[in-house]
């Protein structure tokens, strides 16, 4: 897959991971793995990216006499998601394009 | 590789950058590791699962230094090239603030920079007393053997000076270098704060 689209595919995969329910790191990369290569090092630079651009927040939970960071969407981070699914419809559209052009070559 | 030793390694290997950073990315793969393990891995094959440790500080790295990351089939990693910085440009309003202004900041430019020159001025005054504690001390030595045989005790008088004067010529030397680097780091600085008054950032 093409560098840039995965890093940008990758990016709202975090954020759809943590849509309806607050995550953490681990649960986030399990969810991701079927529909996307990603690795613990990939994750931990997209999460604080994301923190930065102000798309999700983190607070701390005690789990097992240990804290573990969940991490919680914000307005803006929703908002990301619906962009993208506008963005993809008009991907959709032009892969249409695209595979039409194709047929009338064959 | 046990879980401490991989965070020992980690701290070690990501020294250099914000204490805090350095603490939330240990915390973020002590996480992942108890996580695994309570998934039912072995602590060492919690640790294998995380990949090279050196993948891991590269990206830790990029998202510190503003560098920009490529994606492989594993994932991503650091692109050896940084982000260009921002081109400054001058400031067409501030310039002409500047030069409108100049009959009030000209007065105080010019006495500014007069004491400037006033202190490099000590500094060359300094220097010549260095060189010449320098020059009566070799010179006092060298004539001292004369004045033994005429008199000993003028002879240890002058060999006593000699060497009190050529004490002072090191931390006088070490005190001129001081101040030679203070007055360059202040030439720099007020650059600095001229550059910053008249160029902007582009965005």
């Amino acid at each position: 897959m093409d560098i840039q689209l995965k890093r940008g595919l990758l990016d709202i995969c975090v954020l759809a991971a943590i849509k309806n329910e607050d995550s953490y790191g681990y649960k986030i990369i399990k969810d991701i793995k079927p529909y996307l290569t990603i690795s613990e090092s990939t994750l931990y630079p997209i999460l604080r990216r994301l923190e930065t651009a102000g798309l999700l927040t983190e607070y701390s939970v005690e789990h097992n006499s240990r804290l573990r960071k969940y991490y919680h969407i914000t307005p803006a981070g929703i908002e990301r998601i619906e962009i993208f699914d506008e963005e993809w419809q008009e991907i959709l559209a032009i892969h249409d394009f695209v595979t039409r052009e194709d047929k009338k070559n064959d | 590789m046990t879980k401490n030793e991989f965070t020992a390694q980690l701290n070690k290997m990501l020294g250099g950058l914000p204490q805090d950073d350095i603490d939330r990315s240990i915390m973020f793969y002590s996480e992942i590791i108890d996580d695994s393990i309570e998934d039912g891995m072995s602590e060492g094959e919690a640790v294998e699962a995380l990949g090279d440790i050196e993948d891991i500080v590269i990206n830790i790295k990029s998202e510190n230094t503003g560098k920009t990351e490529k994606t492989t089939e594993i994932g991503y990693e650091a692109e050896s090239t940084s982000v260009k910085p921002k081109k400054g440009r001058i400031s067409k309003e501030r310039l002409i603030a500047v030069i409108a202004t100049f009959p009030f900041w000209i007065g105080i430019v010019a006495g500014l920079f007069g004491v400037y020159i006033g202190l490099w001025g000590v500094f060359a005054g300094l220097c010549g007393a260095a060189i010449g504690f320098a020059v009566s001390a070799v010179g006092g030595l060298i004539v001292s053997p004369v004045l033994f045989v005429s008199s000993v005790y003028t002879g240890l008088m002058l060999v006593g000076c000699c060497l009190m004067l050529g004490g002072l010529v090191l931390p006088l030397i070490l005190a001129l270098k001081m101040i030679a680097k203070g007055l360059v780091e202040l030439f720099k600085l007020a650059i600095k704060g001229v550059k910053a008054l008249l160029i902007t950032k582009e965005a």
